[in-house]
């Protein structure tokens, strides 16, 4: 008997293709998470958009919440550590958590080197702005890869803009003669046996999620059209007013994401979304996206 | 021929690739009347509280009770077409599987697994690997119930009622194909 191999790694995020991971606090909001059809939920001690107001260093969760809601629900749960932090990332694996993000959204512990995450059992997700951080990640043993988007905006250009890119550069490389992908791999600052698989397949080895400002069923239903395989809802849910009925509309939204009817048909009455913020009027230091390399 | 894959979420892709690999077309069935087009369906691994959400809101709830074609269910699948689920229910059990199934029942995902599995089909026994993601156990089989595999120590990890089988553990990630070659061999061929 075999546990933490890459294939049950991988495997837990084939599982959660199709679905929605939704950020919760509470175990009152992991319950309602859950009953609304969440694949998995990520649980927080604040939510993006409230660690991105209050400032100060973000840490990983106190594992008294982290327990709590692991407690309250049935479905996977995941947790964030910072970057490079493999002590936080060690206590997490020991409380039994399903799936380690390795989060810009957190204060970065090291500027230079992500997590080794081949040698813990439990799976790890990281976020990446184009196909070269994609690769360096998965190289460091990352079991799914997201957008990283713009944390806590409700904005969903971010995501776009790094799906797009993603997407766009994976086509790029199956297009490519077998002797232009070394240079491809420097070009990417990847390893060349990844960028090989994904010129081959055409496709990342890993599943391949959006996060980062998507904070209604069109949003969701959009980045799954670009080519995502499920989707990470942070501050969306909980800062709407009327969480229950957007956290149900955008599983829907993601279940039936080429169906326009049925997302007409749920995006109506729901409220007002959460606030959000133009990218614009961020300041170079207030991006979280540009944390880890 | 066709085969159809429930699709709105879980690992429906996978399964899809081992039909392609066998030169079976797929669709992905989505809403009730997807159902009219496919001769055999497969329930794929994902979250069964997901799957029985959706399979109550879109009216499938019933289509798939009275469905007689062969189905298949892995893990998730496995759960809603169980008759009962000790513990924590999904929401949702269809009865199509003369069994008691229990959620989760290995563990967490640091409990998830790989491990031989042997398999018994049409008198014949072959072994292949079993990959078990936060798994369910099948706790009780009941009557007209047969045991299609088991893993070492003789765990029931697989079962089959009449045309429908379903198992705790995923041949589609492990790529091995026995289970969807006898799903096809299950359709009954049309006398020309």
């Amino acid at each position: 008997m075999l546990r933490g191999t890459w294939r049950v790694k991988v495997g837990l995020a084939q599982m959660l293709k199709g679905g929605v991971i939704m950020d919760v606090t509470t175990p009152e909001q992991a319950r309602i998470a859950e009953e609304a059809g969440a694949v998995a939920v990520m649980a927080l001690e604040r939510v993006p958009a409230d660690i991105r107001k209050q400032g100060g260093v973000a840490r990983m969760a106190d594992p008294e919440i982290i327990l709590r809601i692991m407690d309250a629900v049935t479905i996977p749960v995941m947790a964030k550590v910072r970057i490079g932090h493999f002590v936080e990332a060690q206590i997490l694996e020991e409380l039994g958590v399903d799936f380690i993000d390795e989060s810009e959204v957190l204060t970065p512990a090291d500027e230079e080197n992500h997590i080794d995450k081949h040698p813990f059992n439990v799976p790890f997700v990281c976020g990446a702005r184009d196909l070269g951080e994609a690769l360096r990640r998965i190289a460091e043993g990352a079991a799914m890869i997201r957008t990283k988007g713009e944390a806590g905006t409700g904005n969903v250009v971010e995501a776009v803009r790094h799906m797009r890119r993603i997407n766009r550069q994976i086509r790029e490389l199956t297009t490519k003669d077998p002797e232009e992908l070394y240079a491809a791999a420097k070009e990417l600052k990847a390893p060349y046996e990844l960028v090989k698989y994904v010129a081959e397949h055409g496709r990342l080895p890993v599943p391949n999620f959006a996060a980062g400002g998507i904070a209604t069923p069109a949003d969701a239903a959009l980045m799954m059209q670009l080519g995502a395989e499920a989707v990470f809802v942070g501050s969306g849910i909980f800062k709407s007013s009327n969480p229950r009925r957007m956290a149900a509309a955008i599983v829907e939204a993601v279940a039936y994401y080429d169906n326009p009817k049925v997302l007409a048909r749920i995006s109506r009455g729901l409220g007002e979304p959460m606030r959000g913020v133009d990218i614009h009027e961020l300041s170079e230091g207030e991006l979280l996206q540009t944390r880890g390399w | 021929m066709k085969v159809g894959i429930l699709g709105f979420q879980g690992d429906y892709e996978e399964h899809a690739r081992i039909f392609r690999s066998l030169g079976v077309d797929t669709i992905l069935v989505k809403m009730p009347e997807h159902l009219e087009l496919v001769d055999a369906l497969v329930l794929p691994g994902g979250e069964s509280t997901h799957f029985a959400r959706i399979i109550k809101r879109y009216n499938l709830e019933e289509p798939l009770r009275a469905w007689n074609k062969p189905l298949l269910g892995t893990c998730a699948g496995l759960i809603v077409l169980a008759s009962e689920v000790v513990d924590h229910h999904p929401g949702l059990t269809l009865g199509r599987l003369n069994v008691k199934v229990k959620r989760n029942a290995y563990g967490r995902q640091k409990d998830s697994f790989e491990a031989p599995v042997k398999v018994y089909l049409e008198g014949k026994e072959a072994e292949i690997t079993g990959v078990f993601i936060r798994a369910p156990r099948i706790v009780e089989v009941g009557d007209g119930v047969d045991v299609i595999a088991t893993l070492k120590d003789g765990e029931v990890v697989g079962v089959k009622q009449g045309n429908v089988i379903g198992l705790t553990f995923h041949p589609e990630l492990s790529g091995d194909d026995i289970f969807h070659r006898y799903l096809i061999d299950m359709i009954p061929t049309v006398s020309p």
